[in-house]
C-alpha cells in the first residue's frame, strides 16, 4: 500500500511516499503565498517519480504544516503535533520526547505511558519564526545555509545579540556591524540566540522526559545551531536522517492508518 | 567612589556582610519598600538588580513581556540571589508581584513577605492602614531575627537614612550647577550602588565621595538633559549620552531622584512616621493615582535643574510608565520642553540608540538657560 | 470524520427573550440624557450608585470590548487615537479603546462620546484598573474618587482586616457624601439597604446556577451562553428587582435542565476550563471547541462575577468560599453598616477572581476539580497583567494534577490587535488532538 504525506510549511514543502512504512519517495520545494497548492502538487509529483509510482497508485495522501488546509487534493489534514509525534515514534519506538524546529514554529512534545501525547508545547509568539530569522540574518550577512551550519560556537567574552526579541537581536548585529566585528562572529551571536530561544519551549514542558529527545524539523540542517542547543539545553538529540521530511512521513503514516 | 566594583561585587558585599555582623540579608523590588525597618531589625536591606544573562527558564514559570521581571525571574532561578534570607513584595506593579510568587514558591526555604501600601496615597486613612501593615511586617521582622526591635534601634535606623537621603540630595544639588562636577553616569552608578549596601558604611563613602566632587573642576559645556521612564538597573545610556557631548542632570526614576527626595520628620509614633514619609515621597507612576502630581513635580524638576530637553526612556511593555506617557508629554507639549520617548529592555541597541540621541540632541536648542543667567554655581552649605 | 455524535438531548435557552429585553433597557438607560452619567468601575457586592435618583454609571470595560467586537477599523482608530497621546501600546484594550473613543469625541455608531461628569476608578488588584480613572479626569476637570484594593497573604488576620476595611469604607462613605454634595443627589439609604437585600438573592441564583453547571454532566450551560447574561445586574446596571427575577427565571430554567438532562452541548465529551474572561470579540472558538464536542465551563472570573468561589465543603456539597462580612452578624440600619457590608468580603473572602490565584497556589487545580474538567485553555495576554498573571505556574499545577492545558496569546480580552486568529484555532486543533480527539463532521 502506497500513501503520501505532504508537509506545507511556511517556507518550504515537503512530500514523501511510504510503502509499508518504508520511505520510498521525497520532493521538496518551496513554499509561501497563493501557490502553495501547486507547490504541493510539484514536490508530491517529484516524490512520487522518485518511488516509481503513480498518483493513482495511492490509497490515501494526509497533509500537515501551516498551509495544510491550502491543499486541494488531500483526503486529510493532521496537525503537526501528530505528525511529529507519528514519524518519532516511527523511527525511534522509545523516545520519550520530540522537539520539533520549523521556520516558523517550536513544538515540544513528550509522550506518556501509552505512547499516546502527553504533553505539548508550542512556542510562545515572541519565539515565533527562528528558522526565517536565521535565514533572514544569513542573507544580511552574505552567508550561506552551509556557512551559516558550520559556524563556530560563541567564543568566551565574544559577541553577543538580544536572546529575547528578534527585532532587538537584528538591531543589536547591525550595531556590531557597524562596529567592524566580523559577520561570521555576528552570525554565532545570532545562531545562539536563537537557540536560546529555542530552549525555552523545550524548558516549558512540566514534566520532563528527557532520555530520547528525538530532534526534527528543516532547523536540523543548521549543525551550529543543534550544537548550540545541545550546548545550551544540555540534552543529547536524537536526530534522524528523514528530520527534515519527518513531518511529511508523519501525515503519511497517519494516510496509512486510514 | 568605585560604583562599578561595588555594584559587580554586590554578591560578595552582601555575603562579607553576613559574615561580619551575623544578620540576614533581605531583597526588595519595590521603591516604596521600608528599609528602615528592616534596617532596624538587623537586617540588611538590598535592592534586586535586574541583569540581562542568556535566559531559558524564566518562561517556564512566568509569562510577562516585561524584561526586567523576566531577568529577575531567570535571576532567581539560576540562584544569583542566593546570598539573600528574605524577600519582600509591596503591593505594586503586578508582573513584579508574579516574581516574587515565583522565588516564594520555587524556593520554600526564603522568607517572604507581602506588604500592603496603599495606592489611594492621600485619603486620611491611608496612614492608618499603611501604619498597620508597618506593624505587621515588624511583627514578621521580628519573628525572623528572633528578637524585638527597639524604638532605640528604630530611631537608629531612621537617622542612618535620613542621612543617607541628606547626603544623596546633596549629590543631586551638586547636579544642579549649570557647570556641574558630576556627570550623570557617575550619580547614577553611586544611587544605584547606594541601594545595595549598608547605609551606615555608604554614609561614610558617600561625605568622602561628596567633598571630593566639590573639589573636583567642573566640566565644561554640556545640553542638560533630564531622565523619564522605568526605573534602571545600569549606566549604559547615560555613558552613551556623555559620549554625545551631553549630560543626564536630573531624573524622576523611582531609583533615582526620587528615592531620596523626602525624608522622615520624627514623630513619637515611629511607624507612622516611616508610613508618613512613603506616603508623602513623591510619587511612582503606579501611586500617583488620586492626583497626578508627577507632572508638576517633573517641570519643577526641569525648571530648577535648567535642563534644555527630556529622554523618557521606558522598559517595553512597562505599563505603569505606559499610563503616565500621556498627562507628561502633554506638560512637555504645552510647555515647549523638548522630549525624546524610546523603548528599549534591559539592553541598549548601541547604534540604533546612538542614533536617535543625536538626532534629538540636534533638535534642541541647548545653552538657553546659560544665556539666562542662571548657570552661577550657589554656594551649598550642608 | 466521525459523525456528529449526539450524545444527548439539547435544546434552546427560553430566558433568553426575558436577557434581550433587559438589555435593550440598559442600552437605553445609558443614553438618557437626564441622568448623571460617571465612568465607574464598581467592584463591591452591590451597585450603591442606584440608590442615588439620578445616577449612572458606565463601566470601560464593557464599553472598550464592544467597540473592538462591533468594529476592528474603529478600534483601531481610538487605540491610535489613544496611542498618539501617549498611552502605551502595553496598555489594556479595555481602557485604550474606550478612551480612544473618547479622545475622538464620538462612538462606533458616529453618536457623540457620552459625556462624563465623574470617574470612579476600579480599585482592583489589576494595577492598569486602578490608574484607569486618570484619563477621564485628564481629558476634562470632573471629580475622581479613588478605593483601595486591600489584600495580604498569609494566614488570617483580624487586625490587618480592620484596617482595611475602615481604609475602604472611609473611601466609600467619602464619594457618596461627594455625590451627594456636588450632584445634589439624595443618597436613599433604604434604598440601598434594599439594593444589598436584592443583590444577596442575586448571588444565591447565580450560586445555584454555577454549581449546576459543576456538578452536572452534561453541563446544562455553557459558559459561551452565561457570558450572554452574566453581566445582567452587575457590570450591567439594571433595576434590583428585574435582576432578582430574571436570575429566578435562569436559575429555574437550568435547575430543570440539570434534572432532565438537557444538555447545553449535545455532544459533550470533553469539559474544560479557562482562568480568565475570553477574547470578547472573538467567541467563535467556544463554537469551534464544539466541533470535537468540547465544552467550556468558564473561569473563576466567570463565576467570581455572579457567585463569588466555590469550594467542596467537608459534607461533598458545593457552595460559596466562606465569606466574611464586617461587623459580624449586625443589622443593617446606617449607612456605615450598608458600606461595610458592600466592602468587606473584597478585603480578603471570597476569593476575588484574580486574589484566589494571587493567595492560593492550588486555585486552578481546585477550580478544575469542581468543574469536572479534563483541561485548561489558558491566555497569555500580553497587555493584560492582571488577567495574566500567575498563569504559567497555575499550568504547571495543572499539568503536575494531570489536567492537559493549552495556551493562546493575544493582546487582551477587549482588542484584537494582537490575537493571531488563524494560529489560535490549529492551536486548539493540536490541543484537541494530542487529546485523541477529532472533530464530528458538520
Amino acid at each position: 500500500m502506497l500513501t503520501a504525506g505532504i508537509d506545507i510549511g511556511v517556507e518550504n514543502v515537503k512530500a514523501v511516499i511510504l510503502k509499508d512504512g518504508a520511505i520510498v519517495g521525497r520532493g521538496k520545494g518551496r513554499s509561501g503565498g497563493v501557490g502553495r497548492n501547486a507547490a504541493a502538487e510539484a514536490a508530491l509529483a517529484g516524490a512520487l517519480q522518485e518511488a516509481g509510482a503513480a498518483s493513482a497508485d495511492l490509497s490515501g495522501t494526509v497533509a500537515t504544516g501551516k498551509g495544510k488546509y491550502d491543499l486541494l487534493f488531500a483526503d486529510k489534514q493532521v496537525t503537526e503535533a501528530t505528525a511529529a509525534a507519528r514519524a518519532a515514534k516511527h523511527l525511534y519506538p522509545d523516545a520519550t520526547c520530540v522537539m520539533s524546529l520549523g521556520a516558523d514554529e517550536t513544538l515540544v512534545l513528550t509522550f506518556n505511558a501509552k505512547d499516546k501525547i502527553g504533553q505539548a508545547v508550542l512556542n510562545e509568539k515572541c519565539a515565533a519564526g527562528l528558522g526565517s530569522f536565521l535565514r533572514k540574518m544569513a542573507m544580511l550577512l552574505e552567508l550561506t545555509p552551509d556557512e551559516m551550519s558550520a559556524l563556530p560556537p560563541v567564543a568566551p567574552g565574544g559577541a553577543t545579540v538580544n536572546d529575547g526579541c528578534v527585532v532587538f537581536a537584528e538591531l543589536d548585529a547591525l550595531s556590531l556591524l557597524n562596529q567592524s566585528v566580523s559577520s561570521r562572529e555576528i552570525a554565532s551571536a545570532l545562531t545562539d540566540a536563537a537557540a536560546i530561544r529555542a530552549c525555552t519551549v523545550l524548558n516549558d514542558i512540566t514534566i520532563p522526559m528527557l532520555d530520547c529527545v528525538v530532534l526534527l524539523g528543516g532547523l536540523t540542517r543548521n549543525h551550529a545551531f543543534v550544537q548550540a542547543l545541545q550546548t545550551r539545553s544540555g540534552v543529547d538529540f536524537t536526530i534522524p536522517s528523514e528530520a527534515e521530511y519527518a513531518g511529511a512521513l508523519g501525515a503519511a503514516l497517519v494516510a496509512s492508518d486510514h | 567612589m568605585d560604583y562599578k566594583a561595588l555594584i559587580a561585587n554586590r554578591r560578595s558585599y552582601a555575603m562579607d556582610w553576613k559574615a561580619r555582623t551575623g544578620g540576614k540579608v533581605l531583597g526588595y523590588f519595590d521603591p516604596y519598600f521600608p528599609e528602615e525597618l528592616a534596617y532596624a531589625a538587623g537586617m540588611l536591606p538590598v535592592r534586586m538588580m535586574a541583569e540581562r544573562e542568556p535566559d531559558t527558564l524564566s518562561a517556564k514559570w512566568i509569562y510577562s513581556s516585561c524584561y526586567p521581571v523576566k531577568a529577575f525571574t531567570n535571576q532567581f532561578l539560576l540562584g544569583r540571589f542566593d546570598y539573600m534570607d528574605a524577600l519582600v513584595h509591596v503591593e505594586g506593579c503586578n508582573w513584579m508581584y508574579n516574581a516574587f510568587e515565583v522565588a516564594m514558591n520555587h524556593d520554600p526555604a526564603l522568607l517572604t513577605h507581602f506588604l500592603f501600601v496603599p495606592e489611594h496615597t492621600d485619603a486620611p486613612t491611608s496612614r492608618d492602614v499603611l501604619r498597620s501593615e508597618l506593624n505587621v511586617f515588624k511583627g514578621k521582622l521580628e519573628e525572623w531575627t528572633g528578637k524585638a526591635v527597639s524604638v532605640e534601634a528604630l530611631d537608629y535606623a531612621i537617622e542612618v537614612y535620613n542621612t543617607n537621603r541628606k547626603l544623596l540630595r546633596k549629590l543631586y544639588e551638586l547636579r544642579r550647577f549649570y557647570h556641574t562636577p558630576i556627570l550623570g553616569s557617575e550619580a547614577m552608578g553611586v544611587m544605584l550602588a547606594n541601594q545595595l549596601m549598608d547605609k551606615a558604611e555608604m554614609n561614610l563613602l558617600l561625605a568622602d565621595y561628596i567633598r571630593e566632587l566639590e573639589a573636583r573642576e567642573p566640566a565644561g559645556d554640556r545640553v542638560r538633559l533630564m531622565l523619564l521612564g522605568s526605573e534602571t538597573w545600569s549606566t549604559d545610556l547615560e555613558e552613551m549620552v556623555e559620549s554625545l557631548g551631553a549630560n543626564i542632570v536630573i531624573d524622576d526614576l523611582d531609583n533615582g531622584a526620587s528615592y531620596c527626595w523626602n525624608e522622615i520628620i520624627p514623630l513619637e509614633d515611629r511607624l507612622m512616621a516611616i508610613a508618613l514619609r512613603y506616603l508623602g515621597r513623591p510619587h511612582s507612576a503606579l501611586r500617583d493615582n488620586n492626583w497626578r502630581r508627577r507632572p508638576q513635580r517633573i517641570f519643577e524638576l526641569s525648571e530648577d535643574f535648567m535642563i534644555d530637553g527630556v529622554l523618557i526612556a521606558k522598559q517595553i511593555y512597562c505599563h505603569p510608565h505606559g499610563l503616565d506617557n500621556y498627562a507628561i508629554w502633554k506638560l512637555l507639549r504645552e510647555r515647549g520642553i523638548p522630549f525624546h520617548y524610546f523603548e528599549r529592555d534591559l539592553s541598549l541597541p548601541a547604534e540604533e540608540t546612538k542614533l536617535r540621541l543625536k538626532a534629538f540632541l540636534h533638535t534642541i536648542k541647548p545653552g538657553l538657560t546659560r544665556l539666562m543667567g542662571w548657570h552661577q554655581p550657589l554656594n551649598l552649605e550642608v | 470524520m466521525a459523525n456528529k455524535g449526539q450524545l444527548w438531548e439539547t435544546r434552546p435557552l427560553e430566558f433568553w427573550a426575558r436577557a434581550k429585553e433587559l438589555r435593550a433597557g440598559w442600552q437605553q438607560s445609558i443614553e438618557s440624557k437626564e441622568q448623571v452619567v460617571g465612568q465607574g468601575n464598581i467592584l463591591a457586592i452591590a451597585d450603591w450608585s442606584r440608590a442615588f435618583p439620578d445616577v449612572t454609571l458606565v463601566e470601560d470595560n464593557p464599553a472598550g470590548s464592544m467597540i473592538a467586537s462591533q468594529s476592528s477599523p474603529f478600534a483601531r482608530k481610538c487605540r491610535l487615537a489613544s496611542e498618539i497621546r501617549g498611552w502605551g501600546r502595553e496598555i489594556c484594550g479595555y481602557q485604550n479603546t474606550c478612551w480612544g473613543s473618547q479622545f475622538l469625541g464620538y462612538q462606533v455608531d458616529g453618536s457623540p462620546f457620552p459625556e462624563r461628569r465623574f470617574v470612579v476608578p476600579l480599585p482592583c488588584l489589576c494595577d492598569q484598573h486602578t490608574k484607569r480613572g486618570q484619563q477621564v479626569r485628564d481629558y476634562e476637570p470632573v471629580p475622581q474618587w479613588m478605593m483601595d484594593q486591600c489584600v495580604y497573604l498569609g494566614p488570617r488576620d483580624e487586625a490587618r482586616e480592620e484596617a482595611m476595611i475602615e481604609h475602604r469604607a472611609f473611601s466609600m462613605l467619602r464619594q457618596i457624601n461627594d455625590i451627594e454634595r456636588l450632584f445634589g443627589q439624595q443618597f436613599d439609604d433604604e434604598k440601598f439597604h434594599d439594593l444589598l437585600t436584592a443583590y444577596s438573592l442575586v448571588d444565591q441564583y447565580s450560586r445555584d446556577i454555577s454549581v449546576f453547571m459543576a456538578n452536572t454532566k452534561p453541563t446544562p450551560l455553557s459558559i459561551k451562553d452565561y457570558y450572554s447574561v452574566y453581566t445582567l445586574g452587575s457590570l450591567t446596571k439594571i433595576d434590583p428587582d428585574d435582576a432578582v427575577n430574571f436570575w429566578k427565571l435562569v436559575r429555574d430554567e437550568v435547575a430543570w435542565r440539570a434534572e432532565n438532562q438537557i444538555a447545553a452541548v449535545g455532544n459533550e465529551r470533553f469539559r474544560w476550563i479557562e482562568a480568565h474572561p475570553p477574547s470578547w470579540h472573538f467567541l467563535k472558538y467556544y463554537r469551534y471547541m464544539e466541533q470535537y464536542g468540547a465544552v467550556c465551563l468558564g473561569s473563576q472570573y466567570a463565576h467570581r462575577v455572579t457567585a463569588g468561589c466555590l469550594e467542596r465543603k467537608p459534607d461533598g456539597t458545593l457552595d460559596r468560599r466562606n465569606m466574611l462580612y464586617y461587623p459580624k452578624d449586625t443589622p443593617l440600619v446606617t449607612r456605615e453598616d450598608g458600606v461595610r457590608i458592600c466592602l468587606t468580603p473584597d478585603v480578603r473572602y471570597p476569593h476575588h477572581h484574580k486574589m484566589d490565584e494571587f493567595i492560593r497556589h492550588h486555585a486552578l487545580v481546585e477550580f478544575a476539580d469542581i468543574f469536572q474538567a479534563d483541561g485548561a485553555l489558558l491566555a497569555g495576554w500580553r497587555c493584560g497583567v492582571g488577567c495574566t498573571l500567575t498563569r504559567k505556574e497555575q499550568a504547571m499545577r495543572l499539568r503536575k494534577a494531570g489536567y492537559s492545558v493549552m495556551f493562546y496569546e493575544g493582546s487582551q480580552p477587549g482588542d484584537r490587535t494582537d490575537l493571531d486568529e488563524k494560529r489560535f484555532l490549529e492551536q486548539l486543533d493540536t490541543w484537541m488532538e494530542t487529546q485523541g480527539l477529532e472533530k464530528y463532521a458538520e
